[in-house]
């Protein structure tokens, strides 16, 4: 094993152990909390450019299995562990962890105190971090000096559309960084899907004729978003059931006049209790959050809010009050997660086949 | 035997759904009042006004209707049975009037009747927790929790916790 | 109406009966009386704990469905509680309710269906039907075409158990279907009605149990999950058991969890269910084999490796609380009984037996595992790897080095190692350490064994890490790498041949020290008030000095046969003594069950082997002003003498002379010394049956010159009276530490807590009604003036297949107590 190190912007250094390729890196930092999950994490596209800390010590027993793949490859720049499982390859496993970041030249450092490390990141925050083989002054200047992208939708969206064709209602994505598990669970309802660009412009959207309309998840701030976007929900909205997930709930808002705020603590997990506030009823989901409603702003915009992090009151979820168009904070794919996270689906598609039998028009 | 079609989650659910409409189709919930028709009426309509509660933090009033004095189909000669004066005011309202199954539909048009004798609402809606079909009447309901399928010689059974114990619906 | 609860005990401590009943109970009539609510215990267990508070009712009584239904009556009972007695409370009050019916009081904490299905698996299966979850398959069958069908259609392995068999119940396994020829006529003639069940055999499949809350709104949330080494063959509470599970994927995890929210949805449980899954590793498809409606290891394992208030908050759900406004004592974030415990450590479970103990005094037994639980205790590794873990749960097992040795390994044949790879032992993680030794590949031993091969890397590494110790002696590198995968001090230098304190100073010299990390329910996110931790060598430290006049007490790991519980009893009662006096108190254990892991007994707690070396390094960072050791660890004692400690040692004496030496019963005088002169407190008999005690008629002024050495300690001591001999007429004394069991029994017989007085004087704290009652001793009654514990045995010969008499004195588990009026 070679010792590499991870250093992050504000001069911290945590010598380790090299995994995955040999590489240069760097990225945002965050921390997970989930415990199960590892590759849906790291191959979710709102994961672009980051490095990931898993507070789980042991990462990798499950292997790599691509049924879990939440796009093709890892979508971070990094990966930190504690311990890093050695697998056999035999029975449902294609291949290791170590494996599958080699093959995509992305580097991972083991034997972190990566609880020391979350520890730390919970004060200060996400930063930049680089893992490199020398922590010298150059690296922590190259670290420095690092700029980093806001054109994460336009890195992670579909440059072209596409169909995952199905007998059943026809529900148009449109892809901020799309997740597999939205199409896996779209699967589920046989809908006919047609993903389509983040740059989809209203008409070519309306040729389509949707009985609904997902605002995917994805990365990035959400205040870096086009324009265009927003005029577009506002305009769909109105006309057919919109369900908004991740970037896409931040979006939502947005479009409906809504302030996003940077978070204090960012929710990577799924263990936080989420109120669903007309139940009344508590539910777990996989978050990956790092922007929220500011709640002064929400104020006569026409909004409910639906669902809420009991931790810290950050709001989960909110639905128009006049139209059949909502969306979530949370991941309701449960890929990886709670599967009782999911019911947002189940009333997104119930309202797509009340439209489709004319109940709404 | 009785074969449970709706678990007590599924009615959950359902009377989530409702109630998001409501407040869709009437653009809010201004000037809303809720009239359930006794007994499971009753108790469905409440579930709405709390659910209602929890989101917008509002006190909407329920009304309990009595109509076994309406009803055209039960042998009792009508004047045997008093009228019930419906407990809350509902003129000039937006009633939305809640059952827990749309059948035949005479239910639902004696209500309209005792509705009427209580009062003059702007608007009066119609929810229900599952319509069965087989309709007599031109009724329709605004509000549907779940449409079940049913052939005329089965029986739909709804039970809610507070009267039965557990939230369900079943079909013998 | 205030409630008046009623907590069944679990009554003598057996197979699968440790004292974690007692722990969940006394926390648990804490949260009831910060409720106000009446709280009664029913138990005859001598070594309850719980049965020790002043602030409870206490009905010392047989677990028999008669001697409840009385207590219900005479004590006005509104609602029992079940399920912090073991399966004896469970089919206590599933009984209580079938008689009483709707005049039974309320049942807190579990539902009647629970209960049954918990009771009886056919129930439980047909439950499951009707949930739509999977159960384990089973076909009747009445001649041999229709179980070769049953077996066409549930697939090879199966199962036969033929119905209603003359003897004891029967499983024949048939893995093709020449086995199934061979047995399929023998399985049906056995049957005396001509019936055979058959069942898909999950023998091999990865055993799984999920703890989950549920509470009256139907907010369901995971504590936590354990997966078993073994697969299904080997009793769970045989098997080592890790948390948080590391070998399933996120999809068939969460499977799992909402299968198990299902199922306790189902049996309507407002409260805590661990559900226990039969999964097949190859396709990930599973079973639900079991539930368990009570807080047993599982439930305190998860308890002790998350830092989850598990007991508070099951107490506030079964009284009708919500999760969500549970109240949880101050400590504890408003959101922590809601938050799902996600851990950055690993724990592991380590089971310990006893067939060695046994062996010593030449009783025989086969050694090895089955679906019939054989240990007798178990220890707790806490780490933040997998091998660190282990090697700490391990050492926390104190292995007899002579048993476990290399030698030993080596001369086993290969074809003997194949058999015990195949047919576990209780030296399993031996053997499968030397199977990796003679370079069998980790997919062989997967194979064999149906353990997980993620396991074997571990082991793998754990051995190249011993080889690379001892291979370069004083290389500080090596030494590191050592440290931070878990080998102790001792370790390392058995490999170097030198002693752990040169390992330790030279450890020291070179700045490689250990680091405590906090138990936590939110991996670190947020800043939790944290009383629990375990060691680890990383960058971190997050224990400081509690405080400067603390009391360190060392526990007695984990139980093996005799006084285990016994001992439990008696150190919750030394922390609790001491917290009371005004000490703020250090617990260190590694036994997940033990009474000393009450929350209320420590103000910190410290889950780690008792070894020498992880011992120094609590006391390093304490700095205790007294440290508190059992009198059998003298090697302890006298290295934390060495370093100048303030040691008090609790009188115990675990050796003592066989009960069934003598004919008949042997009377014994017992005495409290206050560190100055010996007081004559009662009078006892001992048979091998049972121990009497009661209050001497009558007490002749004694004076003894105290032997030197430890019966200067404050304590109470014991000793044997001749045949004719009469109390204080003078004594040819050999004193020694009265027995924790007798302790546990005069206590409660006398109703006086002269371990607390013990404890007051060692630090002394004595007061004046210490002196006077000690002066007072004549004219002192005793609240019961007599009173008999019952060694219960008989759970040997199912569990262990021992037949025949047994030496009860240093040997039984359990017993019972009678009191006499």
């Amino acid at each position: 094993m070679t010792r590499r190190y991870l250093i992050l912007q504000d001069g911290s250094i945590y010598p380790g152990e090299a995994f995955g390729a040999p590489a240069t890196t760097f990225g945002e930092i965050f921390f997970h909390t989930a415990m199960t999950g590892y590759q849906e994490i790291m191959t979710n596209p709102i994961y672009h450019n980051q490095i990931v800390v898993f507070t789980m010590p042991t990462i990798g027993v499950a292997g790599i299995n691509h049924r879990a793949d939440e796009a093709i490859g890892p979508m971070v720049k990094g990966v930190v562990v504690r311990s890093l499982a050695e697998v056999s390859t035999n029975r449902l496993k294609s291949m290791s962890l170590h494996e599958f970041l080699k093959r995509y030249n992305v580097p991972g450092i083991a034997q972190i105190d990566t609880r020391a490390l979350t520890r730390h990141l919970r004060e200060t925050g996400t930063q930049k971090a680089s893992i490199v083989d020398v922590p010298d002054e150059h690296a922590f200047d190259q670290l420095q000096a690092l700029v980093l992208s806001n054109q994460q939708i336009q890195q992670t969206s579909t440059p072209r559309a596409y169909v995952n064709p199905g007998r059943g209602a026809n529900v148009v994505v449109l892809d901020f960084g799309l997740k597999n598990g939205i199409l896996r669970k779209l699967n589920d309802y046989d809908a006919n899907v047609t993903v389509l660009p983040f740059s989809t412009s209203i008409d070519e959207l309306a040729n389509l004729d949707p009985d609904g309309i997902i605002l995917s998840s994805g990365p990035g701030n959400p205040n870096d978003v086009p324009a265009d976007i927003l005029e577009l929900i506002k305009h769909f909205q109105t006309q057919v059931p919109l369900f908004g997930i991740g970037l896409g709930h931040e979006l939502f808002a947005l479009a409906n006049g809504i302030q996003l705020v940077p978070m204090q603590t960012e929710h990577h997990g799924m263990n936080h209790p989420i109120r669903e506030q007309i139940t009344n009823q508590i539910l777990y989901a996989t978050q990956a959050q790092g922007y929220q409603i500011d709640a002064t702003s929400l104020k006569d915009k026409n909004m409910i809010v639906t669902y809420v992090d009991l931790t810290d009151g950050a709001i989960q979820g909110i639905r128009h009050r006049d139209y059949p168009a909502f969306s979530v904070q949370f991941f309701p794919d449960a890929s990886p997660g709670p599967i009782e996270a999911s019911q947002p689906f189940e009333d997104f598609m119930e309202l797509v086949e009340d439209r489709r039998k004319g109940d709404l028009s | 035997m009785a074969k449970e079609i709706v678990d007590a989650m599924a009615m959950q659910r359902a009377l989530t759904r409702i109630t998001y409409e409501i407040i869709e189709k009437n653009k809010g919930i201004a000037n809303l009042v809720i009239v359930g028709i006794k007994t499971r009426g009753v108790y469905i309509g409440q579930h709405i006004a709390n659910r209602l509660q929890q989101l917008e933090n509002v006190d909407i009033p329920v009304g309990e209707l009595d109509i076994s004095a309406y009803r055209d189909d039960q042998g009792e000669p009508l004047a045997a049975v008093t009228k019930q004066k419906l407990d809350i005011n509902i003129d000039g309202k937006r009633v939305i009037l809640v059952d827990d199954v749309l059948y035949t539909g005479r239910t639902i048009r004696a209500a309209m009747d005792a509705l009427m004798d209580n009062g003059r609402p702007a608007v009066v809606n119609l929810a229900v927790l599952v319509d069965r079909g087989h309709r007599e009447l031109p009724i329709r309901a605004d509000f549907v929790g779940k449409n079940i399928p049913t052939s005329s010689s089965e029986r739909i059974q709804v039970n809610v916790k507070e009267v039965d114990g557990f939230d369900s619906v079943e079909i013998q | 109406m205030k409630e008046r609860v009623l907590i069944i005990g679990s009554g003598p401590n057996g197979f699968g009966r440790e004292t974690e009943g007692d722990v969940a109970a006394y926390q648990m009539a804490s949260a009831l009386l910060d409720r106000h609510y009446d709280v009664f215990l029913i138990d005859n267990n001598p070594y309850s704990f719980t049965a020790s508070r002043p602030d409870i009712d206490v009905i010392t009584a047989d677990l028999t469905l008669d001697n409840v239904l009385a207590t219900l009556e005479s004590y006005n009972i509104t609602a029992i509680v079940p399920t912090v007695g073991s399966m004896t409370a469970i089919n206590l009050t599933a009984n209580v309710v079938q008689s009483l019916g709707d005049q039974a009081p309320k049942l807190f904490g579990t539902s009647y269906p629970a209960m049954q299905a918990a009771q009886n698996t056919k129930y439980l299966q047909e439950r499951l039907e009707q949930l739509n979850l999977p159960a384990v398959q089973t076909r009747l069958a009445t001649n041999a075409g229709e179980v070769f069908d049953a077996a066409r259609e549930l697939d090879f392995p199966v199962v036969l158990r033929p119905i209603a068999t003359p003897g004891p119940a029967v499983r024949l396994q048939a893995d093709d279907a020449d086995d199934l020829d061979q047995i399929a006529q023998d399985a049906l003639r056995q049957s005396l009605t001509h019936q055979v069940n058959v069942d898909k055999s999950i023998r091999g499949y990865r055993e799984i149990a999920l703890v989950v809350m549920r509470d009256c709104r139907d907010t369901t949330l995971m504590i936590g999950g354990v997966e078993d080494l073994d697969p299904v063959g080997v009793h769970s509470a045989d098997s080592i058991a890790i948390t948080p599970i590391q070998t399933l994927s996120d999809p068939i995890t969460e499977t799992l969890r909402t299968a198990a929210f299902k199922v306790a949805r189902g049996f309507k449980v407002e409260g805590l269910l661990e559900v226990r899954f039969a999964v097949r590793p190859e396709d990930e498809s599973y079973v639900i084999t079991r539930i368990v409606p009570y807080y047993d290891r599982k439930a305190a394992l998860i308890t002790a490796a998350t830092g989850y208030p598990l007991v508070p908050v099951m107490t506030g759900v079964m009284l009708g609380e919500r999760l969500d406004k549970v109240t949880l004592p101050g400590i504890y974030a408003n959101h922590t009984a809601l938050l799902e415990p996600t851990m950055d450590h690993i724990a592991i479970r380590f089971p310990v037996f006893a067939f060695r103990e046994l062996e010593k005094a030449d009783i025989l037994t086969a050694n090895r595992l089955d679906t019939v639980q054989k240990s007798v205790g178990a220890t707790i590794g806490v780490g933040r790897s997998v091998e660190e873990a282990l090697e700490k749960a391990i050492r926390a097992a104190h292995f007899n080095n002579v048993s476990f040795s290399p030698t030993v390994m080596n001369a086993l044949t290969d074809s003997e190692l194949i058999e015990q790879l195949i047919h576990p032992r209780d030296n399993r993680i031996f053997v499968l350490m030397e199977a990796i030794r003679r370079g069998y590949t980790v997919d062989e031993l997967a194979e064999l064994t149906k353990i997980d091969p993620f396991y074997f890397y571990k082991i793998e590494q754990i051995m190249t890490l011993e080889q690379s110790v001892r291979e370069h002696p004083w290389d500080i590198e090596t030494l590191k790498a050592a440290k931070y995968y878990g080998l102790s001090d001792g370790l390392v230098a058995r490999l170097w041949n030198t002693v752990y304190d040169s390992v330790r100073r030279y450890r020291w010299d070179n700045n490689v020290l250990p680091t405590y990390k906090a138990f936590e329910p939110s991996a670190g996110e947020f800043p939790e008030a944290v009383a629990q931790f375990y060691s680890t060598f990383e960058d971190e430290n997050e224990s400081e000095r509690l405080g400067d006049h603390t009391a360190l007490i060392i526990g007695s790991g984990a139980f093996r046969l005799g006084d285990g519980a016994a001992a439990s009893y008696v150190e919750a009662t030394v922390a609790d003594e001491l917290k009371a006096l005004g000490w703020q108190t250090v617990l260190v254990n590694n036994n997940p069950h033990d009474l000393l892991f009450v929350p209320q007994l420590g103000d910190k707690r410290y889950f780690e082997p008792i070894e020498i070396s992880d011992v120094m390094n609590v006391v390093e960072i304490e700095q205790p002003s007294q440290v508190f050791v059992p009198g059998n660890r003298i090697k302890l004692i006298q290295s934390l003498r060495a370093v100048g400690l303030n040691v008090q040692v609790i009188p115990h004496e675990k050796y003592l002379p066989s009960t069934m030496a003598a004919d008949g019963a042997t009377s014994l005088i017992n005495y409290f010394c206050d560190g100055q002169a010996l007081y004559p407190v009662a009078i006892s008999e001992q048979s091998n049956e049972q121990v009497t005690v009661s209050q001497p008629k009558k007490i002749t002024e004694v004076s003894l010159n105290l032997p030197e050495g430890d019966f200067r300690q404050p304590g109470l001591y014991q000793s044997q009276l001749s045949p004719g001999q009469l109390v204080g007429t003078d004594l040819d004394v050999q004193l020694r530490p009265m027995p924790f069991v007798q302790v546990a029994l005069l206590e409660k017989v006398s109703g006086y807590a002269w371990m607390r007085m013990a404890i007051r004087y060692m630090v002394g704290q004595e007061t004046q009604q210490d002196q006077a009652h000690l002066l007072g001793l004549k004219q002192w009654q005793w609240l019961h003036h007599r009173g008999t514990l019952k060694y219960v045995d008989d759970e040997f010969i199912e569990h262990m297949h021992i037949h025949g008499s047994f030496d009860n004195g240093r040997f039984a588990i359990g017993a019972q107590l009678i009191l006499d009026d």
